[in-house]
């Protein structure tokens, strides 16, 4: 095969070959492919480059800080911005300078890290402190986040933060710029940061905008040209293209041009801008139409935005961490991003149970989906047993007043929440709330609680019980007790109650007891293998034994395979799973039983995570509005603000209790920690990582010994380079003496010429040229005359020289060369001798 | 062109959709910046263009084949506003074969500043090659409208012949008045006079060169011969060009040239003759090198005939008796000619005696 290549492509070659030869022989004309700018202006290009990153850049982050107010300080910025600028676009100068100033700038930046972390991240809290606070208002959001800025002076902190911004971001721009004036790249990245403050309508200092502007239509226009390659990436001045029967030379880049064209450019919109402000004042500026609905369509992402920034929108697993309404066992692992998705604020007392922040029902099961009424239509409703949504919501509520369980029910407390990144449609209420009544169906809740919003409930704890058996039969006494009462009073309110609670029961019974016939076989076998009956005492607590034993808990169970159904795989072959698995399973188990249950997502807040909260002091708010019963005994964490993570995202099992109602029941084995991913471990970004594991103050010692090393490398690297290469110039010099070619001794000596800044002009003839190098002093009259007679024989004859000819001229030549070097300063001699090989 | 005027395009819808969006001053002024600036643009290069000028020049006016001639092509603005791409329509040709090579160069004009590039020319067959600016096309500040400009800017570089033939079986004597033994003398005698020493120019022959005056003088000096002989020489020449076959032309020019000379070195003058146009013949008196290479020069300008023996059929109609010693040549062997052929050491080239 790549013989055949190697054939097709010398094929194709020698018949270009013939073509070019036919045409020759016709025209008689060769043109060679020399053609080439006379002067190649590098540094001009390079500098267009610097000008429009430093335009750019500047531009983006001031426009930014601008808008939102943050302190800095200008000139520095500027300064810092201009330094930058030219520092990265000169990486482009040549290759060495590109090796070693990459280097220079990746050691330089990680330093600058490692001693200026704290001043750089107080930076950070500053601009996005500023910033959040003017979202706040703007989006009506209720941010909870705060950034510390470890108590640095604003403008100096901020400034120095830009400075590492300003370095990272034109590092990579450049690379864009100069490669390709990739307009599209940089627009992306820069038009985000600038936007921002136009969305919010916030006062842009329009110098700056118009820098950026300028900096971008440049950027668009040189794109345009074609007329952009770096040039130490194509040698050719001119690119040779055929086209049907002509020869087309094109110019690969022209720096004079680039850098006319983008001050031609920022001239012109200069001019527009002038003219625009003197018609059109900034005040006065009013667009009548109807555009603002499209910022109000956008509102509800921008909230989010806001809230979860830009990874928290990529998390596919939602707020839940993957405790979602989704078909399980689709997903090989959890991810959680453990940012705050619930605010909380409530006073927890001695001995309460788990708050349960509800959110999902699932009521009928197949294959691995779970679905509340609404979704699967169910047909049996509230109404056949003479119940409606609203007392069938109230039962419990209703009944636990006239019932004495004040072991297991806690006194009534204020709860807020405040939904950062939960899902929206779901209302997050702990059981037993008050005003329970805003229901589609049995299952499912009207109203979720949006992004963004506060609400402010009330409700009774459950306290902490060891057996659920022992509840039940409480709660049945207590029921007992209570139609006695009631038939004793003739309490017609309170037997309306009881009776209302029966009916409710039958419809539960008739609800919540469906097991899907693809899992029947599965679940019996189970339950006959752990001798689970309907008789079987303390079922949930052995449930929870079985699991805690057989089973193992796990965030990276793996995926259920297509040919399986995800509960049968979970109990028969897998074995593992997290909450969700066990959830679903025991639901179904339960169900199996005769117990009535239903499946339930939401999110849950532990004994043990009730002292982990903020403490809010309780001298600034009105305690009998939290409590009515406050005391340091019973409230020993007091008023706390908890923030609310997808690892507090949980499954569990709603099992129905007569006489009380739905209790939350929890069949999931604990976790262990050596099997959880920490934000520690995985929820930090990679320079968070660095400064509190590698930049510590216990690494710095050995930091600063590695980077030393690592200079010592450095300047060994460079000291050798030099070294080889002047040892390299020896070499060349010698051999160039040695030389007799009289025409290539007399290039060289154009070359020295030039270096002193007299250059042979491809228009000049020999004696012209001549004529400047006697002006100059550089050669006699006579020398002149015998160089260029020599010169001129050998060039128009086209035959090279007798040795004995040449033998003269070229003394005169290396005589006038080694005068030119005679008569050079110092530095100038090192530069001739040593960098430019002379 | 296009492409860019789609580019354009887009940026200004996304611009609109950018103020429908973001409903702001700022985005107000990018749409004015924006669309009014082509307009500007075009008024500017609409204006500026008529600044520009354009040159072409080469380094060698006079080559020999196979020696590369720089061409320099030079673009100069003096407005104040940079055009990106500058395309300059050139043609090249050899005028004898007028086979062309289509070129388009491509070149930026900066404010007040010259732009320069050049290519290098050389050829194979001797004439007259021609270097022409005919059509510039540039573009506005975004490339988005042309502007078309004709123009006559040439330059010229002649490919002088550098073939060397043998000629040793010519025998002129019976014809003229020198007598052979003038002719056929020693050998290393120079039969001619030393009638001129001048400055040495490229092209001499080296042998020529007067070494002990020029070591006296500054410069090198060559010797020029004079015609000792009484009777001239004439060479019609046959300008009629093959077009597929040039190089058989190019023989002829060399033979001629290399002809010439060798008649020159024997000290003789010569008319060179050629046919210029329908009825019209060109004579050129030859006496030195200088004469020579004029009347090359001239013959490189003249138009080449379409048919071969068109020369030699004028030259008779107007010479019914031909007096002297008439030589011509031709590329090819030409019917119904009665000349005496010369012996050459030349393909397809024939100098045939008329006498």
């Amino acid at each position: 095969m790549p013989e055949l290549k190697k054939n097709i492509f010398k094929k194709k070659y020698q018949k270009i070959e013939q073509e070019k030869q036919e045409k020759i022989r016709q025209t008689g004309i060769i043109i060679s492919e020399h053609l080439n700018y006379t002067d190649t202006s590098k540094i001009q290009f390079i500098l267009t480059n610097a000008l429009l990153n430093f335009l750019i850049v500047t531009g983006c982050f001031l426009s930014f800080l601008s808008a939102f107010e943050v302190q800095y300080n200008t000139f520095i910025l500027l300064a810092a911005g201009a330094v930058i600028a030219l520092f990265t676009a000169f990486l482009y100068y040549n290759n060495w300078l590109k090796f070693f100033g990459y280097i220079i700038s990746l050691v330089g930046f990680v330093y600058g890290i490692v001693n200026l972390r704290f001043l750089i991240k107080g930076g950070f809290g500053y601009i996005s402190n500023h910033t959040m606070k003017i979202m706040e208002t703007n989006l009506n959001l209720q941010l909870e986040r705060e950034y510390s800025t470890y108590g640095f002076k604003e403008s100096i902190s901020v400034t120095m933060c830009m400075i590492f911004i300003f370095f990272a971001f034109m590092l990579l721009l450049n690379m864009a710029i100069t490669e390709s004036k990739g307009f599209v790249l940089t627009f992306l990245f820069t038009f985000p940061i600038v936007q921002i403050g136009m969305y919010f309508n916030r006062h842009i200092n329009i110098i700056y905008f118009a820098e950026y502007f300028i900096g971008l239509l440049a950027l668009f226009f040189l794109k345009n040209t074609n007329h952009y390659h770096m040039e130490t990436k194509k040698k050719k001045g001119f690119l040779r293209k055929k086209r049907k029967n002509k020869v087309v030379y094109d110019y690969v880049i022209d720096g004079k041009f680039t850098l006319s064209f983008s001050i031609a450019l920022f001239v012109l919109i200069l001019c527009i801008t002038t003219i625009f402000g003197v018609f059109v004042k900034q005040n006065r500026f009013q667009l009548n139409t109807p555009l603002d609905s499209m910022k109000e369509n956008t509102r509800d992402f921008t909230q989010r935005l806001v809230l979860v920034g830009f990874w928290g929108m990529m998390n596919r697993n939602g707020s839940a961490g993957g405790v979602a309404m989704n078909k399980m066992g689709q997903s090989r692992y959890v991810s959680l991003d453990y940012e705050t998705d619930l605010v909380v604020n409530t006073m927890f007392e001695n001995y309460q149970g788990a708050v349960y922040f509800k959110s999902f029902n699932g009521t009928n099961y197949s294959d691995g989906l779970w679905q509340n009424l609404s979704d699967s239509k169910q047909k049996n409703t509230l109404e056949s047993y003479e119940l409606d949504l609203e007392n069938a919501a109230q039962i419990t509520n209703d009944l636990t007043e006239y019932y004495e369980i004040d072991r297991y029910v806690g006194s009534e407390k204020k709860i807020e929440i405040t939904n950062i990144d939960a899902t929206s449609i779901y209302p997050y209420y702990p059981y037993n709330t008050e005003h329970y009544f805003d229901k589609i169906n049995d299952d499912e809740y009207k109203d979720g609680l949006p992004r963004g919003s506060r609400q402010t409930l009330y409700y009774f704890p459950l306290l902490y019980n060891d057996s659920v058996d022992e509840f039940q039969e409480k709660i049945k006494a207590e029921n007992d007790n209570a139609y006695e009462e009631a038939r004793q009073k003739q309490d017609e309110d309170e037997l309306e109650v009881l009776d209302r609670e029966k009916r409710y029961s039958e419809y539960v019974r008739d609800t919540y007891m469906n097991v899907p016939e693809m899992n029947e076989d599965v679940i019996d076998a189970f339950c006959k293998k752990y001798n689970l009956t309907k008789d079987t005492e303390h079922i949930v607590e052995r449930l929870q034994e079985i699991f805690e034993e057989d089973y193992e808990y796990t965030l990276m169970p793996g995926i259920t395979p297509d040919s399986k159904e995800f509960v049968n795989y979970f109990l028969d072959e897998q074995k593992k799973g997290y909450c969700v698995y066990f959830a679903t399973a025991s639901t179904l188990i339960f169900r199996h039983l005769g117990i009535p249950a239903r499946y339930t997502g939401g999110y849950v807040y532990t004994y043990d995570d009730f002292q982990s909260g903020e403490q809010i002091d309780l001298d600034t708010v009105d305690v009998k509005d939290w409590v009515t019963d406050y005391s340091e005994q019973k409230y020993p964490y007091g008023l706390q603000k908890y923030n609310i993570d997808d690892s507090s995202a949980h499954a569990w099992v709603e099992i129905y209790v007569d006489g009380y109602g739905w209790l939350p029941v929890d069949t999931t084995p604990p976790r262990y920690d050596e099997e959880e991913e920490t934000p520690e471990s995985q929820g930090q970004t990679f320079g968070q990582f660095l400064a509190e594991n590698v930049f510590t103050s216990d690494n710095a010692k050995a930091i600063r010994k590695t980077a030393v090393r690592i200079l010592y490398i450095v300047l060994i690297g460079i000291s050798g380079v030099i070294i080889l290469l002047m040892f390299l110039g020896i070499f060349v010099r010698y051999y160039r003496r040695k030389n007799k070619a009289l025409l290539k001794q007399y290039e060289y000596l154009c070359k020295c010429t030039k270096f002193i800044g007299l250059k042979k002009l491809p228009s000049m003839s020999y004696r012209e040229y001549g004529s400047l190098l006697i002006e100059h002093g550089i050669v006699s009259e006579e020398e002149e005359d015998v160089i260029v007679r020599a010169i001129e024989k050998e060039k128009f004859s086209g035959k090279k020289l007798k040795e004995e000819e040449s033998e003269v001229p070229i003394q005169m030549i290396q005589r006038a060369s080694q005068g030119i070097y005679q008569n050079l300063s110092w530095y100038k001699k090192i530069i001739f001798k040593y960098v430019r090989w002379m | 062109m296009w492409s860019r005027r789609i580019n354009y395009l887009t940026l200004i819808i996304l611009v609109l959709v950018g103020l429908i969006f973001y409903h702001e001053y700022y985005m107000m002024l990018i749409t004015v910046i924006v669309v009014f600036m082509p307009v500007i643009s075009y008024i500017m290069i609409k204006k500026g263009h008529e600044k520009l000028e354009f040159h072409v020049d080469s380094d060698m006016k006079n080559i020999g084949k196979d020696i590369e001639s720089q061409v320099y092509f030079s673009v100069k603005n003096d407005s104040y506003i940079p055009i990106e791409n500058v395309h300059l329509k050139v043609k090249i040709l050899n005028s004898f074969y007028g086979n062309e090579e289509e070129y388009e160069i491509i070149m930026s004009a900066i404010p007040k500043k010259t732009r320069k590039t050049q290519l290098s020319v050389s050829g194979i067959y001797c004439g007259n090659i021609s270097v022409k600016i005919e059509k510039v096309i540039f573009y506005d500040l975004f490339g988005m409208v042309k502007i078309e400009k004709e123009l006559d800017e040439s330059c010229e570089i002649h490919i002088l012949p550098s073939k060397i033939y043998k000629f040793d079986e010519i025998g002129l004597s019976e014809s003229g008045s020198s007598s052979e033994d003038e002719i056929q003398s020693k050998k290393g005698d120079d039969p001619s006079q030393i009638s001129e020493i001048r400055n040495y120019i490229p092209g001499d022959k080296l042998k020529n060169i007067h070494w002990k005056l020029s070591a006296k003088s500054d410069e090198l000096q060559v010797k020029e011969f004079s015609m000792p002989y009484s009777e001239e020489v004439l060479l019609l020449v046959e300008t009629y060009v093959e077009k597929d076959a040039p190089e058989s032309f190019d023989e002829e020019i060399e033979v001629l040239y290399a002809f010439s000379i060798h008649l020159l070195n024997m000290g003789r003058k010569f008319k060179m003759v050629w046919k210029n146009g329908e009825y019209n013949l060109t004579e050129k008196e030859i006496y030195n090198t200088d004469d020579l290479n004029d009347a090359l020069n001239d013959l490189y300008y003249c138009q080449v005939q379409a048919y071969n023996g068109l020369t030699y059929e004028l030259y008779k109609s107007l010479n019914p008796e031909i007096k002297g010693i008439v030589l011509y040549l031709s590329n090819k062997n030409v019917a119904n000619i009665n000349a005496e052929q010369l012996n050459i050491d030349a393909k397809g080239v024939m100098i045939g005696c008329l006498n």
